[in-house]
């Protein structure tokens, strides 16, 4: 079974989206559930959006639609997730808006940087939260 | 390696067009809203061209066509800046949302080929960060 965690970063940056007025983003986790709702393990794994792999680990930055607001995957939001290779596991890192009051254009090489190593102390730490994909 | 030709000829044309387009907007009332659609098209289709590579593209494909890439995101942006200032009356609105779109696509595209194809593969910061991911979850592995 797979298995779907949050770092406290990626839970921080839900609920600030959700909290923008009007409700703009009020439907991000929406679109995630959708995104990974009766995907295989395989499927999460291949992805044509993966930035970075390993032995070990894959990292994807996944172009996901904003149905809301009728926004492809190309304008839609970016959810970066870790996939590992030999187990079912799927941990989200950072998710944000191509468009809106909240948007950012990009994430650098220095800033998933940040986000392993966040990644890394807080697996130790058994701070993940769990991630309900029903 | 990439269509590097393909996309460093097609990112070429459509800096010109760009650029012409900003020329026309010096006289904005006769410029209408279906030239706007019609470079919208051609940059959303250099988009999927580009994505569609980018996975293969090299440090040396990059070298071709990323500095074209580059100056014609820098007019893609000027256009879009100035479209914006014009009159409602133009009706341009809706392309001028499509352009900054298609700014804002291709800038991330651009962006993603030097961090991720480029940078990202020679990063000894990135190794040591996955590197302290494997250590972090063997210890994990032990204690359960």
């Amino acid at each position: 079974m797979i298995t779907f965690s949050a770092t406290t970063n990626f839970n921080a940056r839900i609920g600030a989206l959700k909290n923008v007025r009007k409700g703009v983003y009020a439907t991000v986790e929406e679109e995630i559930r959708a995104s990974f709702k009766g995907l295989t393990i395989e499927q999460i794994r291949q992805n044509r959006d993966m930035i970075l792999f390993n032995d070990e680990y894959i990292v994807i930055k996944l172009r996901m639609p904003d149905k809301k607001h009728r926004l492809s995957k190309k304008d839609g939001y970016r959810l970066i997730y870790l996939v590992y290779k030999d187990t079912e596991e799927v941990i989200f890192l950072d998710i944000y808006p191509k468009n809106g009051p909240s948007q950012q254009l990009d994430i650098d090489d220095k800033q998933l940087i940040e986000l392993v190593n966040q990644l890394a102390d807080e697996r130790e730490k058994g701070l993940l939260t769990t991630f309900e994909i029903k | 390696m990439c269509e590097t030709a393909v996309i460093s000829n097609r990112v070429v044309r459509l800096s010109r067009r760009s650029y012409n387009h900003r020329l026309v907007m010096a006289a904005p009332n006769s410029y209408q809203a279906s030239q706007l659609a019609r470079l919208n098209r051609e940059l959303d289709s250099l988009y999927e061209l580009i994505y569609d590579e980018w996975t293969t593209i090299s440090e040396e494909d990059y070298r071709v066509f990323g500095g074209q890439l580059v100056i014609l995101i820098q007019t893609i942006k000027q256009l879009y800046d100035t479209c914006k200032k014009q009159p409602r009356q133009l009706g341009l609105q809706e392309e001028t949302r499509k352009l900054g779109m298609n700014y804002s696509a291709l800038y991330e595209l651009n962006s993603d080929i030097v961090n991720f194809r480029i940078k990202m593969p020679k990063s000894e910061a990135m190794i040591q960060a996955l590197h302290k991911l494997s250590e972090a979850d063997a210890r994990i592995e032990k204690t359960a």
